[in-house]
């Protein structure tokens, strides 16, 4: 710090005084009398300031905010209002969740039973589809075959919710497993499809979804396993 | 509320008489000083709830009497010519350098007078006054500047001039 700014910090800001400033003070006697100058100054200053103030502000202040109600404090900036609005939307929000993905469960459910319903000559008993054929007709679908996946006596293609999908079926150990292959997550876990007269599984598999259903008390495990070992989600190759 | 109304009143007694001089120095005014601090107190008393912290509770009462001033000084605009702060400030039996300096005070810009006046009576930082008065820190600091300058001038003339005399640039 130099001579010049020294002096110009005293201008501005005598009582802000740093480390730089107070070893300038110590270094040069002319600022250091400039300091001496200064304090004079700013003492007459906060006297000149400091006029007298009327005698009773104070009382006279309180008298008039005595009759003055004081404005209720606004509800939204109420901490227990915050937390409570807070914690119903948190319960809300959950529960709506909760609903909404309930509703969404049950109503992918519904579509797949539907699609069952719909293809009744898909669960007819017929000869094994070979895996050569198995894969053309998967490979619109978006879907790759590596493997088998047991013993299936129909492969096709059907739309859920837009997508073309693979829909082929299994025979398992008491009634045919259908099975849909669909190239798009619809649902974020493993959900249960519950009707009448049908059982099943959605879940997701990687990009996709996979849904299983047979008539209730059929095992799926073995047809999940097979069915997520040996699908792959390919290019996408929609119509 | 009893609790509201005892805070209400410590701060009332903290703030009141520097709040006081502040409207007075901008406005040069005993009745209008104190129209405007009890003015800013009632708004205070409005909103206590987020009043927690005494300095911030300061900055907050000199803005919003600065604000409140400016409204006010939109209608009614006191010819400052006219009155003299060193005849109404109470003077009687005090140092003519002080008086040369209140003096000195009407003399100012409102602009220079005002930075010093917030940091004299409130005790602001640069970066503080630059906040409350919506201004870059250079200006705060030459505003600063500027206003001790012509002030100290006033001084060292007041110490210089005759008996007499005091006070009077020749």
């Amino acid at each position: 710090m130099n001579c010049i700014e020294f002096r110009r910090m005293l201008l501005i800001d005598p009582a802000g005084v740093d480390a730089e400033f107070a070893e300038h003070r110590r270094a040069c006697p002319a600022c250091a009398d400039a300091v001496e100058r200064s304090a004079h100054f700013e003492r007459r200053l906060r006297e000149a300031i400091n006029t007298d103030v009327p005698e009773n502000l104070a009382s006279r202040i309180l008298l008039k905010q005595s009759f003055e109600p004081r404005a209720a404090r606004p509800w939204w900036r109420k901490r227990r209002v915050y937390a409570l609005a807070a914690s119903l939307l948190l319960v809300l929000g959950l529960v709506g969740l909760q609903l909404s993905s309930h509703v969404q469960e049950r109503r992918l459910s519904e579509e797949f039973v539907a699609l069952v319903n719909g293809a009744p000559d898909a669960l007819t008993p017929s000869k094994p589809v070979s895996s050569r054929e198995i894969s053309a007709t998967l490979e619109p679908a978006g879907l790759d075959l590596q493997g088998s996946i047991g013993n299936v006596t129909f492969a096709g293609r059907c739309l859920v919710r837009g997508k073309i999908s693979g829909h082929i079926v299994v025979q398992g150990e008491t009634a045919p497993v259908t099975v849909f292959l669909i190239r798009e997550q619809l649902v974020a876990s493993r959900a249960v499809i519950n009707s009448d007269f049908y059982s099943g599984i959605v879940l997701p598999q990687g990009t996709g979804t996979i849904a299983i259903v047979s008539a209730p008390g059929e095992s799926l495990d073995k047809v999940e396993a097979q069915v997520r070992s040996a699908i792959r989600w390919a290019a996408v190759r929609d119509a | 509320m009893q609790n509201a109304q005892l805070r209400f009143e410590k701060l009332v007694n903290a703030v009141s008489s520097d709040l006081y001089r502040y409207a007075f120095m901008l406005c040069r005014n005993k009745a209008m000083a104190e129209d405007l601090v009890q003015e800013t107190f009632l708004r205070a008393w409005r909103f206590l709830d987020s009043l927690r912290e005494e300095k911030k509770a300061k900055s907050w009462l000199m803005t919003t009497l600065r604000r409140e001033f400016a409204r006010q000084f939109e209608r009614y605009q006191p010819h400052f010519d006219d009155v003299e702060l060193e005849q109404i400030a109470g003077n009687e039996g005090v140092n003519p350098e002080v008086l040369a300096v209140r003096k000195g005070l009407t003399k100012l810009q409102d602009k220079y007078r005002e930075v010093l006046v917030l940091q004299v009576i409130g005790g602001y930082t640069g970066e503080e006054m630059a906040k409350m008065l919506e201004l870059p820190r250079a200006t705060v600091n030459t505003r600063l500047f500027r206003a001790r300058q012509q002030l100290r001038v006033v001084l060292e003339d007041a110490a210089e001039a005759p008996v007499g005399q005091k006070g009077r640039r020749t």
